[in-house]
């Protein structure tokens, strides 16, 4: 694991001079701002309002996280500079933890606006610290599931656009799950919606930290990057 | 053996790219894997490097194989893959310093490490520049002194001059005799006169086979026979007949031009016919003005190995 942080901040330096992660952060910033906005009607509750900054994620992330993670493994194979990354004594593990971390840090970057409204709310009046804290440690969740999927996409493709539509459409399906799944009973039912994130996250908002959200993230995001990991290995042998 | 193929083997689907090539290559050798376009000299690398898996055989680096032990191979491998791919948004010296990083470079050294090789490499001028903005030639020397990095015992450098003007070939070429006096080289190239410059050893590959394997002298002697030009005034059908008759010389063509007779004489390869034409010429009072021995040059062994009537057998 020692070239984890070399490949992170190669990563967060790109992010940092990519027009369309720019382009993604001020979209986010905007819709996000907009949407909190909406809240701000009186009476204000500063604690509603707090979970509605927290909630309004679950929809913006979707098609963001796309758009930030499909560079993150398709460049290096369009570019071909995946072959000088993959003849280095590097494994494909640490690449795929690297590049994870390098989008999760430029992901809690996004989220400084986030950060910026609530400590508005502050001032409007006094808020509870435990839905904040566990509706952040949701987001993070939801964001970290997300990047590993969007990650995970790119590694199939070498067309940048071809891999955010898949994790775009990816995400889509997992949300939609949850429509599939609403009026039956039985145990499909019950994995289809198990496997849909917003089923995870709403308990989150509520201040509510149960050990089965956690281990649905922890699961899933895991898989996922096992996945990307067995990608990038198995590439080689096309 | 530093570096060790054994009967790589690479299909693309059915399409076979790479049949069963075995060479080894010892520590110090400087070697050209010289053929022509789609002969497979880049699937042959990148088995090489662990890039790309075998369909069958083995290849082997420092006694670690490729398959078994991919990590420890390619610390031991300097790799310029073909076209020689970049990240275009970093800086050349922030690029060698990521990659001294993965290359597992120690801290303490890395600095000194990286202005070493760009030092080597004539990367000064440009280290703080973007490497997007970067002529070929420089981005050429970026991908070089990266390979050199981990001060490997094996530099495997895929066709490092394509694309370069003239002098900056040079330059290349160069630099890569100056880097093999301390590491073994393995460059592949389809161009015969960098094979011939540069390489002491040339394995000529053609449609995934090794066709040969030898110094390029040795080859030109080996494939091909030798000849001798000889320009002599007079009568050029008696002078021929003549000529044909000089111990050794297997064919003459002749070409006339006003007085002057153009002569070339076939030989057998080790044959050298010079002194012999010279007293005929003497003895019939013949006025003699070249007399040349001209050896097959690797482009005719190329030629012939790859196109021609040459290309199924084993020389
Ligand atoms: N990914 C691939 N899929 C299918 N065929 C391939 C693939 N890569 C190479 N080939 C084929 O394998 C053969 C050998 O290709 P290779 O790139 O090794 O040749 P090369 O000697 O490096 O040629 P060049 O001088 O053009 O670089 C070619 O016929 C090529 O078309
Ligand atoms: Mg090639």
């Amino acid at each position: 694991m020692v070239n984890v942080p070399a490949i992170t901040k190669r990563e967060l330096n790109t992010y940092f001079l990519s027009p369309i992660a720019y382009v993604v952060l001020t979209g986010f910033a905007l819709a996000h701002g907009i949407m909190f906005s909406m809240a701000l009607r009186p009476p204000l509750d500063p604690n509603n309002a707090a979970q509605w900054a927290l909630y309004v994620p679950i929809f913006l992330l979707v098609p963001a996280m796309p758009l930030l993670t499909m560079r993150l493994l398709s460049e290096e194979t369009n570019r071909g500079t995946i072959e000088t990354l993959m003849t280095t004594p590097v494994s494909e593990t640490e690449v795929v933890l690297g590049k994870f971390v390098g989008a999760f840090i430029f992901a809690v970057v996004m989220f400084l606006p986030v950060l910026g409204e609530l400590i508005f709310l502050r001032f409007v009046g006094p808020m509870d610290a435990g839905p904040l804290l566990s509706g952040f440690l949701g987001v993070f969740l939801l964001t970290g599931q997300f990047i590993a999927i969007g990650l995970f996409c790119s590694a199939l493709t070498r067309i940048q656009i071809a891999s955010s539509i898949t994790s775009f459409v990816l995400l889509l399906g997992l949300y939609f799950l949850w429509f599939l799944a609403r009026d039956s009973a039985g145990s499909l039912a019950r994995l289809l919606r198990y496997l849909c994130p917003p089923m995870h996250y709403a308990d989150f908002l509520k201040g509510v930290v149960d050990t089965r959200h956690l281990a649905y993230f922890a699961l899933t995001t895991a898989a996922f990057l096992f996945l990307t990991a067995k990608a990038l290995e198995l590439r080689k042998w096309r | 053996m530093l570096v060790e193929a054994n009967e790589l083997t690479r299909y693309y689907g059915p399409f076979l790219a790479v049949d069963a090539v075995s060479f080894g290559i010892d520590r110090g050798e400087i070697v050209g894997l010289l053929g022509p376009n789609g002969a497979g000299k880049t699937t042959t690398i990148r088995m090489l490097t662990g890039f790309l898996p075998a369909s069958d055989g083995a290849a082997s680096i420092a006694g670690h194989d490729v398959r078994e032990e991919p990590v420890q191979v390619r610390r031991h491998i300097g790799y310029m893959p073909e076209n020689n791919p970049l990240y275009p948004e970093m800086r050349a010296r922030e690029y060698l310093g990521f990659r001294a990083e993965l290359k597992g470079v120690p801290r303490r050294v890395r600095r000194d490490r990286i202005a070493e090789c760009i030092e080597l490499c004539g990367v000064g001028p440009v280290a703080g520049q973007i490497i997007g903005t970067l002529s070929k030639g420089y981005r050429q020397r970026v991908g070089l002194a990266d390979a050199l990095l981990g001060d490997p015992d094996v530099l495997i450098l895929d066709e490092p001059t394509i694309g370069l003007d003239p002098n900056q070939v040079r330059e290349t070429r160069n630099l890569i005799r100056s880097l093999s006096e301390r590491h073994t080289v393995l460059i592949s190239t389809h161009i015969l006169a960098e094979a011939e410059l540069i390489c002491k050893r040339v394995l000529i590959i053609d449609r995934g086979r090794i066709v040969a394997d030898d110094t390029p002298r040795a080859l030109s002697d080996k494939t091909l026979s030798g000849a001798v030009v000889a320009e002599i005034a007079g009568d050029a059908d008696q002078i021929g007949a003549a000529l044909a008759k000089v111990n050794g010389v297997e064919r003459v063509d002749a070409e006339k031009t006003n007085a002057w007779n153009t002569f070339r004489l076939a030989t057998a390869a080790d044959v050298d016919v010079r002194e012999a034409v010279f007293h005929l010429a003497a003895e019939h009072g013949w006025s003699l003005r070249e007399l040349t021995l001209t050896r097959a040059s690797l482009e005719d062994v190329f030629h012939r190995l790859t196109l021609g009537e040459g290309a199924e057998e084993e020389p």
